[in-house]
């Protein structure tokens, strides 16, 4: 079990709303280190810490991916979606067969 | 001494059943005034049948008869098919006897409906579970994130889904929403 903590950076200057359109929601969605994909959360600012959003997923190789959507009330996207990857190889480290040395015997 | 039979109440019950409950008062009193006992009373009779075209209402034929016995004052009758029918009630005395009969009341025994014909049937897809998601565009698929709540069995789109959910149209149901998000399509687990 690992938990994937997203903390979403909010820009200094704020986006502008279409007519009628009233800001939801920013919608978190993750997918954990084995490939699978978390229900999303949705952020308002009141979280603790604000704009955080914590999964629960589970180990794998795959490096975790989190993808940010701000939407309007209706559900709408808002502007782009930002898609950020974990850096590094995932929730287990990889190994391979490392030659540490040899040695040689002739007959 | 003829004892005397004051049956003030008899109310036919469950009308739209078939067993019918009468409820009767004793008079606890003979026909000459003085008291009997409520251990005086052995059993009654209640008789039922047509009525009378006559005031007062009384059997005018009778179709049947039940029991209670002792002191009980109410009894049920067996399975009666839809009709009209008087009861009146009779007091059985250990010591005196049997009383006229009470008062009589009509009552009648609707007829149920009709079998209705089947034409035909439909898989209609409802939910299974309460939760409603908004679905959102991840890389290479989709996302849900919960948004609100119907109650299992609401109807679902077969014709419309995403992955493994289906829209649930939000006509004539009640989303109860968890989010300040409200989406014009919301998607659930359907079966």
């Amino acid at each position: 079990m690992t938990t994937i903590t997203v903390t979403v950076t909010k820009a200094t200057t704020p986006g502008v709303l279409a007519l009628g359109a009233t800001f939801g929601g920013t919608n978190v969605v993750v997918k954990d280190n084995s490939g699978a994909v978390l229900n999303g959360k949705i952020l308002n600012g009141t979280e603790t810490p604000p704009w955080t959003a914590v999964f629960t997923g589970t180990a794998g190789p795959n490096e975790a991916q989190a993808t940010i959507t701000d939407i309007d009330s209706k559900g709408a996207t808002l502007g782009t979606p930002i898609v950020i990857t974990e850096t590094g190889t995932g929730g287990i480290p990889q190994t391979f067969p490392q030659s540490a040395g040899a040695s040689i015997t002739v007959v | 001494m003829k004892h005397l039979l004051c049956l003030l109440l008899l109310l036919p019950q469950l009308a739209l059943a078939t067993v019918v409950t009468v409820n009767w008062t004793p008079a606890l009193k003979f026909t000459d005034g003085t008291t009997e006992s409520a251990s005086d009373i052995g059993s009654s009779t209640v008789q039922y049948g047509t009525c009378s075209t006559t005031t007062p209402l009384s059997v005018a034929t009778i179709a049947g008869t039940f029991m209670a016995q002792g002191g009980l004052n109410h009894a049920q009758s067996p399975d009666l098919p839809p009709g009209t029918y008087c009861f009146q009630v009779i007091t059985n005395s250990l010591t005196q006897g049997s009383s006229d009969p009470s008062n009589a009341v009509k009552d009648v025994i609707a007829a149920n409906p009709g079998a209705p014909a089947l034409t035909s049937t439909s898989n209609q897809l409802v939910t299974t579970g309460t939760a409603v998601y908004l679905a959102t565009q991840v890389p290479d698929g989709w996302a849900f994130t919960q948004v609100g709540t119907v109650p299992i069995g609401t109807p679902c789109d077969a014709t419309q889904g995403v992955n493994t959910m289906n829209v649930v149209p939000q006509k004539n149901i009640t989303v109860t929403w968890q989010t300040a998000v409200q989406p014009l399509s919301i998607l659930a687990l359907c079966h």
